[in-house]
């Protein structure tokens, strides 16, 4: 099965979205418990309504200090610099994120990024999301607090034809 | 990962060492890594935007595969 660690950005968005549960096909996924801890801060109910498919993943401690040092260097903040160090940790096949340096940071270790945009179409793609919910959930998380700029929208819902 | 061997000039080279020295980053390595990263970080929204046209590329690579 694919592992697949997420930072809070793809969470967060695809919840707002309302398509949170696209993540649980996609395979097995983690977070480390900075996530854990910042969807804490940002829904009041996160621990009572956490996904069962989520597990929650401690970092040993060599990846652990590693994001410690990320975050203090400044390049990211305590969450993401968890995150990449777990994908790292656990040899993932995935790691999701919408921030861009994280992508970038991620990219740079040799890890197979996405975002929340290409987690929606590739559910379309892999038969997990029907094209009509697939034109909805774009339009939700265009109206998240994901940037999403006008042409991108575009090109996805172009995206969505092409896969029909 | 791809590795890149690139000239400095005496001086660079020398306030690398530096900061790897007293303890900023664990290696030359790194901190050219977080330079750069700082570097692209500027350019977030238009990085944004290419990352997501690159997922959108890569959905549209997916559907070849999902139904093999």
């Amino acid at each position: 099965m694919r592992r697949i660690v997420c930072d809070t950005g793809p969470l967060l968005h695809l919840g707002e979205a309302g398509v949170r549960d696209l993540l649980s096909p996609a395979g097995e996924i983690h977070i480390p418990t900075a996530v854990d801890l910042e969807m804490r801060g940002r829904e009041a109910d996160w621990h009572l309504r956490r996904p069962t498919w989520l597990h929650v993943t401690p970092l040993d401690s060599g990846p652990a200090l590693e994001a410690r040092s990320w975050q203090q260097a400044g390049l990211l903040h305590y969450g993401e610099a968890q995150a990449i160090a777990l994908a790292r940790q656990l040899i993932a096949h995935w790691f999701l994120t919408d921030d861009a340096a994280a992508r970038l940071l991620a990219q740079s270790w040799g890890l197979e990024v996405h975002g929340s945009l290409g987690l929606v179409l590739w559910a379309v793609a892999t038969r997990h999301l029907s094209r009509p919910e697939a034109e909805s959930a774009l339009d939700r998380l265009a109206r998240s607090s994901l940037w999403v700029s006008p042409s991108v929208l575009l090109a996805a819902k172009a995206a969505l034809e092409q896969m029909s | 990962m791809k590795s890149i061997n690139v000239d400095l000039p005496e001086k660079m080279a020398e306030e690398l060492s530096r900061l790897v020295e007293t303890g900023w980053f664990h290696d030359e390595a790194e901190a050219v890594r977080v330079a750069l990263v700082e570097f692209l970080g500027h350019r977030t929204a238009e990085l944004q935007e290419r990352f997501q046209r690159e997922d959108i590329e890569w959905a549209l690579r997916e559907k070849p595969n999902a139904q093999r």
